[in-house]
């Protein structure tokens, strides 16, 4: 049949438009990437900034390589990011390629002086996937993907997935993503944070004990935490961006109290103050239930603020004295549990309204509903407002109960 | 086409593909740009607008069954009509497959082969279609049923898989930009519906014309329907406006979505089916072309003219030399090329004929009274 | 250069396709009038099995030799021996004998191919009576049989019987079911050639053609290529008679028609078209006998010649009909409406019209319950697909699109890659080549050695290429799963079209990424829309879309109430509205 000469023709010519001509136009295959799992973005002495690539080393995990060293990290001067992939193109002997790329790190002096340029060069970038996340390191980027090992997992991209995923148990941290940073920027109704990353080194002092002992464990920031190990990775807390520059850095268990107003915790565990031990204290395991609600009014211009949490908690430490845990005593509990909770909560809402004048809670979107158009609230400048937002939070536990209790 | 009779779905799939394509490129983005956060409101403003706007065309077709609208023009205004009407709507169909085609290929350009001319990328999309409308337009048909299905699953899993990450209060402020943006300077997006043009030629290749009025409700049903979700899935999963990106928003938001850890960037792959969607939509164009060529030249056998609208189609997709000046094209000249097109001239002729159709009818009805 | 301008000329003239041949199965009358109408002389020549033997006969008449069978015996012998070469054809067997009939001595010889036939149905059945002297047998020849006898006025009227010589043989002296009277040389050889003996008698122009067939033939087995195993395990064997009767044996139905015909003009191979009667739509019956009898070929030796002789479109390597070698599945397709073409000398019969849906479903899926049948045809539209796009997604993903791969994968991918000296195109091909190697030589290699292959294909493969660094195990694993795909597919030329077009896809996937695959697929879908086999739609019920619902998917046995629509078939419905009468307990007999 006729279609038959067609179809190889065809064939023929569009093999041949690639083949021929596709020489110079054939993409990097596989062999001919290096692939960047990390990417350091830092401040230049000279220049702009300093680029540094976190690169994986292919065949030093395939066999019975070392564990010691499978990533180089390479940093580069320049002016700008692409330019920077540029010149280390030329030292590298494979082309580099982002689209594995699972964490970006930007270091706090870079941060304070603005990344919206960065981050809209990042998300225009075709390779760099949305969901890498981003990462404000308290040291140098260089330093921190170079102290960035991996000790658990094979892969430093697994790594780099998995680590920022504890917050879905701790609730220290948030796991945020360049989409997410990027859609923050862009909006009316929200500020901008990444994930407040360091290096947990061993000198850590432990700060001077000024509060009681319940917030003790909960209110260190990232490579402030008393872990003794090598130097590694700890992502702790989080970090606040005003416009597009860092102002702020929010503690453990202000990111905790973040998570709980936007109702994205999973769990975690709380110290509380022991309601039947002076000076002692009480960890429940939290679970927050979906019924939390947020609501945001104007009362005579500024914001007025509710937040109703509800959350559930098993209690997990308990002193021989307090074992019962009767109707009595777990109302007890439960009533500390809610005036600690909401005393942290508040303190951190002030904070964020007050000192730094960020609205991180999405609390904007609440009140859009009361604006007919996009004007009106632009014009109404949410985040100038926020300043003046008054807090009401009701925080109600309820105890289920305890874990395995046995009673001696 | 003499042999091959479209039959009901066949004939929804070929409405419903011209549409899928636009919603996968740049529908939803021009929406966006008119209404703001109340592009959902528009959509459905403007599909309200397209429903009204068929039953009319289905009530003024009435009298012209099996007719298309060539046929009807030809009544109207003898052959001079039927040829400006056929010469319009080719160099309709020209326009909106160079368009896309542009469109399509640049975004390809850019996800796919960074390295790869983009003429190239357009002469392989051509060659495939010539190749179709070679082997019969049946075929073309027969075709595009499979692939609107698929692309309809396609986009169907693409709602679903991003509706946990809904944020509901995404559609607040809820006017957008203005009840004056959305209602007003809003209509224009009726052009969204330009499967209309489909429409216009379908009724003499349908198996019986008495179903013209399921195929013609069923489609614009379904490609509104596909709107109004298009637009709701992106409004609730970004806020921010839409038009910061050159590409098309449905890639986007598929590249934002989390699949789960293992297949973490299957935006390819919906890339996958868009690419045969697209093929199958050029071809369709080039088909509609010489049928409607050889309607108005008497031909006997147009399918030689494929050759010629293929190199038309190439030299069209890559006139516009960069991104604003095809973007002027697809945004103002296609805009407002399909609205007076499809729905002012095409509607105008109907209505005419109506009329002619009745004072002939009146005057036999008047020969026969005055014969008895 | 000719050839070149030719080409392009082609390429840029438009033909329409009115010269192609066409044929769509009629829904109605009236359909089939206007079909037959236009399609004016293919139509009407459906029942012309006489057009191949009266071209035959042409040809012997230029040759001048004598059709008839001549009176003398001699003659006859001169001729028979001049036309089967006696003097250097070993098996030609004529034994010369004088024949007895009523106490009259006749010289004759009996002819026949040795091994053909059953030499002790010769010795007993046929010489015996013929040449030994029973006592019906002592009476004059020339004595008339008194039949009656009346005497009116002394006048004896004997009404009397003629003796006839031919008559009396025929009647008396041929204790043998199957005996035909001929009188053309060209039946003659026939009978011959299929394995008769023919008797020849001196003064009579009329030659016994007598059925003694008694062929070495394989006995009914095992279908060996088409397992099942919840199934009858019978398969078809190479004879004729046989397969007929298999298929009889499941169908025990007056309206199941057998017809024969003879394809081949020297080999007049015997060939059966079956169909039921009531069912089958008779436009497809006769484009069947007509596409079988209108073949000017010499000889067909197997039914996979005979598939390519009537298919729709030879040149696509899609399979336009199914071949089985089990006769409960010819006769399942039988009472769906379908004709089935065995061919002599082949077990496997042929099916039309055949669509897709048909390759992908096994005879197993019957006897299965539909949740378990259908979740084995999604596993067979996966190994289709896994088939024909696996290597071609791999070489895609890795030189066009690495970011869709997940990222410890993609590692994994370049650390196994990176010893390896070759580009990835060069990698796959050669595993791939080597791999049909090595399944060409374990099915053509002797069966003592077959396994053998087999072993040293996996070492190679498997382990020494990895170790010597010449590909990656990842590829192996790649081509291992393409290849176990490939054997899932229940279709033998089905499967050999996916391990064809698996080359297409690498070159594609390799030049073009994913476009290139698109390309590919798009330009598949065309064809496969485009085919049509025995002028059924090959992708119904998808393509055109039809309401009624037959597709990928089995519905429960008891929802299987009609037959395939785009058959046309005469008898819609398969089962009652509710089959399982027993359920409504009202009206079902309760047997006392």
């Amino acid at each position: 049949m006729k279609n038959k000469k067609y179809i190889v023709l065809l064939l023929i010519i569009t093999s041949c438009t690639f083949s021929l001509t596709g020489c110079q136009y054939k993409s990097p295959g596989i062999d001919e990437s290096a692939y960047v799992v990390a990417l350091g973005i830092d401040v230049g002495e000279n220049s702009r900034i300093i680029v540094s690539f976190q690169i994986l080393i292919p065949s030093s995990f395939s066999g019975e390589a070392s564990q010691s060293d499978k990533s180089i990290v390479n940093s580069v001067e320049c002016t700008s990011i692409e330019s920077g992939i540029n010149i280390m193109n030329s030292y590298i002997s494979k082309e580099i390629n982002l689209s594995h790329c699972k964490a970006i790190v930007i270091s706090e002096k870079f941060a304070s002086q603005g990344i919206s340029e960065t981050i809209f060069t990042l998300m225009n970038d075709v390779q760099i996937r949305p969901d890498c996340n981003i990462i404000v390191s308290r040291c140098t980027a260089s330093y921190f993907l170079e102290n960035s090992k991996p000790v658990l997992e094979k892969l430093t991209a697994r790594y780099y997935d998995i680590a920022p995923t504890s917050s879905e148990y701790t609730g220290y941290t948030q796991n945020l993503t360049l989409n997410d940073i990027f859609y923050s920027l862009n909006s009316y109704t929200e500020n901008a944070i990444a994930i407040l990353g360091g290096i947990n080194e061993d000198s850590n002092e432990i700060p001077n004990n000024t509060l009681f002992s319940a917030e003790q464990d909960s209110s260190y920031k990232a490579n402030e935490t008393p872990i003794d190990s090598k130097p590694n990775m700890e992502n702790m807390g989080l970090a606040v961006f005003k416009d597009d520059m860092l102002v702020g850095e929010l503690n453990s268990i202000e990111t905790l109290c973040h998570l709980l107003i936007v109702n994205e915790l999973n769990t975690c565990v709380l110290s509380i103050p022991s309601p039947f031990v002076e000076g002692d204290t009480i960890d429940i395991k939290v679970i927050p239930t979906p019924s939390s609600k947020n609501k945001v009014e104007l009362i005579n211009g500024s914001p007025y603020i509710t937040c109703n949490i509800s959350l559930t908690a098993r209690v997990l430490s308990l002193n021989e004295t307090s074992v019962s845990l009767t109707d009595e005593n777990m109302k007890k509990i439960e009533k500390y549990a809610n005036s600690y909770i909401e005393y942290q909560i508040e303190k951190y809402l002030y904070k964020t309204s007050k000192d730094l004048g960020c609205d991180i809670d999405n609390f904007g979107k609440y009140l859009t509903k009361h604006f007919a158009t996009e004007e009106d609230w632009k014009n109404f400048n949410w985040i100038g407002n926020y300043n003046n937002a008054f807090f009401n939070v009701n925080v109600s536990t309820s105890i289920i109960s305890g874990n395995l209790l046995i009673k001696t | 086409m003499d042999l091959y009779k479209v039959g009901k779905i066949e004939a929804i799939a070929l409405v419903v593909i011209v549409m899928l394509n636009h919603l996968v490129l740049n529908l939803p983005k021009i929406f966006f740009n008119t209404a703001g956060c109340a592009a959902w409101i528009n959509a459905i403003f403007v599909f309200a607008i397209a429903l009204i706007f068929l039953f009319i065309i289905l009530k003024l077709f009435k009298n012209f069954n099996g007719m298309d609208i060539l046929d009807v023009s030809y009544f109207v205004g003898g052959n001079t009509l039927k040829n400006i009407i056929g010469f319009l709507f080719i160099a309709f169909f020209m326009l909106i497959a160079s368009a896309l085609l542009r469109d399509f290929s640049r975004s390809l350009n850019i996800i796919y082969f960074r390295n790869i001319p983009i003429y190239l990328v357009i002469i392989v999309f051509l060659l495939v279609a010539l190749l179709a409308n070679r082997i019969g337009s049946n075929v073309i048909i027969k075709t595009t049923t499979i692939i609107t299905t698929i692309v309809l699953i396609n986009l169907g899993v693409t709602f679903f898989l991003t509706a946990p990450q809904f944020e509901f209060n995404n559609i607040f402020p809820i006017l957008g930009k203005g009840a004056k943006e959305i209602f007003l300077s809003g209509s224009t997006n009726i052009f969204a519906f330009s499967g209309f043009c489909v429409l216009y030629f379908i009724m003499p290749m349908l198996k019986s014309s008495k179903e013209f009025n399921k195929i013609a409700i069923w489609s614009i049903v379904i490609s509104g329907i596909y709107l109004v979700f298009c637009i709701l899935s992106l409004l609730l999963s970004f806020s921010y406006v839409v038009d910061a990106y050159d590409l098309s928003p449905m890639y986007l938001i598929i590249r934002t979505t989390q699949f789960g850890k293992f297949l973490q960037r299957p935006e390819s792959l919906f890339m996958f089916f868009w690419i045969l969607s697209l093929m199958s939509y050029v071809s369709i164009c080039i088909m509609f072309s010489c049928n409607i060529f050889q309607k108005i030249t008497n031909t006997r056998k147009s399918q030689v003219m494929a050759y010629f609208f293929t190199s038309l189609l190439y030299f069209g997709a890559l006139i516009p030399r960069n991104i604003s000046q095809f973007k002027f094209i697809e945004d103002v000249i296609y805009k407002y090329f399909s609205i007076i097109l499809i729905f002012f001239i095409s509607m105008g002729i109907l209505i005419l004929a109506n009329l002619k159709y009745h004072r002939k009818n009146m005057k036999l009805e008047g020969r026969k009274l005055n014969e008895k | 250069m000719e050839a070149l301008k030719n080409f392009f000329k082609n390429f840029f003239n438009y033909e329409n396709d009115d010269k192609l041949y066409h044929f769509e199965i009629p829904e109605t009358q009236e359909e089939k009038d206007a079909f037959d109408n236009s399609n004016g002389s293919s139509g009407n020549n459906s029942n012309s099995s006489n057009l191949t033997g009266s071209q035959d006969q042409q040809d012997s008449k230029t040759k001048s030799e004598p059709t008839n069978v001549f009176p003398s015996l001699n003659i006859n012998l001169e001729f028979m021996k001049a036309k089967y070469n006696t003097s250097i054809n070993s098996d030609i067997v004529i034994r010369e004998f004088t024949l007895t009939a009523r106490n009259k001595q006749f010289s004759a010889f009996l002819m026949y191919i040795d091994g053909m036939v059953d030499s002790k149905m010769i010795n007993d059945f046929v010489l015996q009576p013929l040449m030994l002297k029973n006592r019906a047998n002592l009476f004059d020849g020339e004595q008339s049989k008194v039949v009656s006898e009346a005497v009116t006025n002394n006048i004896t009227v004997r009404k009397v019987k003629r003796f006839d010589l031919v008559d009396y043989i025929f009647n008396s002296l041929m204790p043998q079911n199957s005996v035909e009277k001929v009188n053309k040389f060209e039946e003659v050889c026939i009978g011959i050639n299929a394995g008769n003996c023919v008797l020849f008698i001196d003064t009579i122009p009329t030659v016994f053609n007598i059925e003694v067939k008694g062929f070495k033939q394989r006995s009914v087995e095992k279908p060996e290529n088409e397992m099942v195993i919840r199934g009858s395990q019978e398969g078809f064997t190479e004879v004729i008679r046989t397969n007929t009767s298999l298929i009889r044996k499941c169908i025990n139905n007056e309206n199941l028609i057998i017809e024969s015909t003879n394809v081949g003009k020297l080999s007049r191979t015997p060939c059966a078209i079956c169909y039921i009667n009531g069912i089958a739509n008779d436009a497809l019956v006769n484009e069947v006998k007509n596409r079988v009898n209108n073949l000017d070929i010499d000889y067909l030796t197997s039914s996979g010649q005979l598939e390519q002789l009537i298919e729709d479109n030879g040149n696509i390597s899609l399979p336009q009909l199914i071949a089985t070698e089990r006769p409960d599945k010819a006769s399942n397709f039988l009472m769906e409406g379908r004709v089935v073409i065995i061919v002599n000398g082949s077990p496997y019969s042929l099916v039309a019209p055949a669509t897709f849906m048909d390759f992908i479903t096994s005879p197993e899926d019957t006897n299965l319950k539909y949740q378990f049948a259908n979740m084995l045809k999604i596993l067979r539209v996966l190994a289709v697909f896994i088939a024909l796009l696996l290597p071609g997604f791999y070489i895609a993903i890795t030189s066009f699109h690495q970011e869709l791969i997940p990222t410890e994968l993609l590692f994994s991918i370049v650390a196994s890659r990176e010893s390896v000296p070759f580009p990835i195109l060069f990698e796959i091909l050669m595993m791939e080549i080597s791999f049909e190697l090595i399944r060409e030589a374990g099915l053509r290699a002797p069966s003592t050695i077959g396994p053998t292959v087999g072993i040293i294909g996996a070492i190679i493969i498997g382990q020494a290429a990895v170790d010597a660094n010449l590909v990656s195990p990842l590829l192996i694993i790649i081509i291992a799963i393409t290849g176990l795909a490939s054997f899932a597919i229940t279709d033998f030329s089905f499967s050999f079209y996916c391990r064809l077009l698996r080359f297409v896809y690498i070159l594609l996937g390799y030049f073009m990424g994913f476009l290139g695959i698109c390309i590919g697929l798009f330009v598949q879908l065309l064809i496969i829309c485009n085919l049509k086999s025995f002028g059924a739609p090959y992708l119904q019920p998808y393509v055109p879309v039809t309401t009624n619902y037959r597709g990928l998917l089995f519905s429960p046995a008891w929802k299987r109430e009609n037959r395939a629509d785009f058959l046309n078939v005469k008898r819609q419905k398969r089962q009652g509205k509710i089959s399982m009468k027993w359920k409504n307990s009202n009206n079902v007999d309760n047997g006392g």
